[in-house]
């Protein structure tokens, strides 16, 4: 099960999942992170701290996501907050943890848009 | 202990990757791992599981299925997935490499790329025309 709640926190757009993201489900976390970014919501935090597993599927969708983001008009980003010790875990795996800058708090995470 | 094996038998079909997850916890807390083993063990039946449905039943495998075969001894859990696929041996292919560039990377190989972290040992087999994934990971 996975749930994925979006808010504004003006100029940056908060993304909160909670639950795992595994290959059942990684499409619908895919498309909500491609909607937003389709919208133009380019400057994206994913808080990770409720996520209790993420497979390659979740990492996937992310990498992909990131490069949109990037490619948008804008050049948006997409930084990742707070993420479990297992997420952290295989992203570290996948060399991923040079590729996305990642933050300890929500805040730092939203504030380094701004900064 | 004497040896204990146990089976399950899943339709090839993506739905069923959560079946596959529980059985393989429950499994894996039975043999005595850790929390952080038996994470390792279902990340990493989901990541063949996945690549079974995906790639070798191109999505299409409601008719077919996956097999899991676990045996516990005192000292080892070794997992097997069987699958009636065309012979492949996902171990043949190149490994994704941690450090590749973003704008270099495709999305693919990192399945089996963990699987290799996490597992004491991986190893294919052809028989009886079925694809045998022979995963081991200790205990203790």
């Amino acid at each position: 099960m996975i749930e994925i709640n979006v808010s504004d926190r003006d100029p940056v757009t908060l993304v909160e999942v909670s639950g795992r993201v595994d290959s059942m489900n990684a499409n619908q976390f895919g498309e909500a992170l491609t909607e937003q970014i389709d919208g133009g919501n380019i400057m994206i935090v994913l808080d990770l701290s409720s996520v209790e597993y993420m497979s390659s599927a979740g990492l996937r969708e992310i990498v992909t996501s990131l490069k949109r983001a990037k490619k948008a008009q804008g050049k948006g980003d997409l930084r990742l907050a707070q993420p479990s010790q297992r997420v952290r875990e295989v992203l570290e795996m996948a060399g991923l943890d040079t590729i996305f800058r990642i933050y300890a708090t929500q805040d730092d995470a939203i504030n380094s848009y701004l900064s | 202990m004497a040896k204990q094996i146990r089976k399950l038998r899943l339709p090839g079909e993506i739905s069923q990757v959560r079946a596959a997850c529980d059985f393989i916890v429950e499994v894996a807390q039975d043999a005595g791992l850790g929390d952080d083993g038996v994470f390792q063990c279902q990340l990493s039946v989901e990541e063949i599981f996945t690549n079974i449905v995906e790639h070798g039943y191109g999505h299409d495998g409601g008719d077919k299925s996956i097999e899991l075969v676990c045996e516990i001894s005192d000292d080892m859990l070794v997992i097997s997935l069987i699958d009636e696929a065309p012979p492949f041996n996902p171990l043949s292919l190149e490994e994704p490499d941690p450090d590749t560039p973003l704008w270099e990377r495709d999305t693919g190989g990192w399945g089996v790329y963990f699987v290799r972290q996490y597992m004491n040992d991986i190893r294919y087999k052809l028989e009886n025309q079925k694809n045998h994934l022979i995963l081991e990971k200790k205990i203790g």
